[in-house]
């Protein structure tokens, strides 16, 4: 064994990490070589004095410094988490309200656009109900009534109509075929259609 | 209170328990865990960096990162590694930026011109003359050693950690730390020896 190689395995002799063959080839070399002895009595002394050192310790200003620097952290700490708190909760307010905005702004947009045939307005439903009535034969029995008051009513206007030009047209009809149209022309009475007598 | 105290009852708790009780919103329960290490966080800090008033705020600093980051603890095994790789990284971060100071002030010297040298801090009459080796000449061999060697020297044999555990807060495989561990203290017993100091035959 060399010194280089007594030397590198000096620690491991001193922390007893060597097999018993490589302890006792350590024993040999060290006592054959004054320098690999000095050396290994110089490692093991150091060892045991470094293990000796007093301990150092701060000072009594350390505690308080340390201590008061702790309680800084922990305030900075809570006035960052009350910061992104504060901008978070204000976004997420922010947020809902311009929701809100964009709800009722659409709302009031889709009540202006004009109703598509699968929606049919009020009016066309008014139309086509009274189309429905006034289709003969389809008239709901709820409305019959009404519609026979009607017809009454306006039978007897036709009547009265009639009546009232009826002295008229007797003396018309007695004079000759050529002139009475032209006399109830100047008369302003008017022959009344068929489709007004019941 | 925030720091230490006793009538929270976690005495007898894990770290990780501790800290799940932080993270609950228990911020009292944090004065226990720096109870638990501040301690051993600075004596460690301190033998790296050599300076009280750094290594405190390093520690400091060190407490204060782990306290933000609370929440991501649950991804670390061991919150001591955790706490130490912190700790040694701002540590080493400190020498970094002392080294390039130093740098920028020797630059300085040399452009003034002044003639000034640089104090050989081991050579001082006052501390060869010292029959045996004080605390102060071990602690300024041990800031002779590069930063990686000073590490894992500390942490294995002033902290007494496992290989395992200084494996981790170095981020290096088992065999390497341990390879470094080893060239640390042959170096620092060659510092000191060369001072006519040997340690394993004086102390």
């Amino acid at each position: 064994m060399t010194y280089e190689e007594f030397e590198t395995q000096v620690s491991a002799y001193v922390e007893d990490e060597l097999s018993s063959i490589e302890k006792t080839a350590m024993d040999n070399q060290a006592a054959e070589c004054e320098k690999c002895r000095a050396l290994l009595d110089g490692v093991q002394g150091l060892t045991e004095r470094l293990g000796q050192l007093p301990q150092e310790q701060p000072s009594a200003e350390f505690q308080f410094a340390l201590r008061s620097h702790l309680l800084m952290e922990v305030a900075n700490e809570q006035r960052v988490l009350h910061r992104v708190r504060r901008v978070f909760f204000g976004s997420a307010m922010r947020m809902v309200s311009t929701m809100a905005a964009a709800v009722i702004f659409g709302l009031g947009l889709t009540s202006m656009i004009p109703n598509t045939p699968e929606s049919p307005s009020i009016t066309q439903a008014v139309v086509k109900d009274i189309e429905f009535h006034l289709v003969p034969g389809q008239t709901a029995p709820n409305h019959q009534g009404a519609l026979e008051r009607l017809s009454q009513q306006s039978y007897r206007l036709n009547s009265q109509l009639y009546r009232e030009h009826s002295v008229r047209l007797d003396t018309l009809q007695a004079l000759p075929p050529r002139i009475t149209p032209w006399l109830m022309d100047q008369q302003g009475v008017k022959q009344i259609p068929a489709s007004y007598s019941f | 209170m925030l720091m230490v105290n006793s009538k929270t009852g976690l005495g007898e708790l894990s770290d990780a328990e501790i800290l799940a009780a932080v993270t609950a919103g228990n911020i009292d329960a944090y004065g226990k865990i720096v109870a638990r290490y501040r301690g051993r966080l600075y004596n460690f800090v301190f033998r790296f960096v050599g300076d009280r008033e750094t290594s405190e705020d390093i520690v400091q600093e060190t407490f204060l990162r782990a306290f933000r980051k609370r929440k991501e603890y649950r991804a670390i095994a061991n919150f001591s590694t955790w706490l130490f790789t912190i700790a040694g990284n701002l540590a080493k971060s400190e020498l970094r930026r002392r080294k390039r100071w130093r740098l920028f002030s020797l630059h300085r010297d040399d452009d003034s011109d002044t003639g000034m040298e640089l104090p050989d801090e081991s050579s001082r009459p006052d501390k060869v003359a010292e029959s045996s080796l004080t605390d102060d000449q071990i602690q300024d061999a041990i800031a002779s050693l590069p930063d990686n060697y000073r590490q894992v020297i500390l942490l294995r044999d002033v902290e007494g950690m496992a290989y395992q555990e200084i494996a981790e807060i170095v981020d290096c495989p088992v065999g390497t730390v341990k390879s470094r561990v080893n060239r640390a203290r042959i170096k620092l017993q060659q510092k000191l020896k060369n001072e006519g100091r040997d340690v394993g035959l004086e102390i």
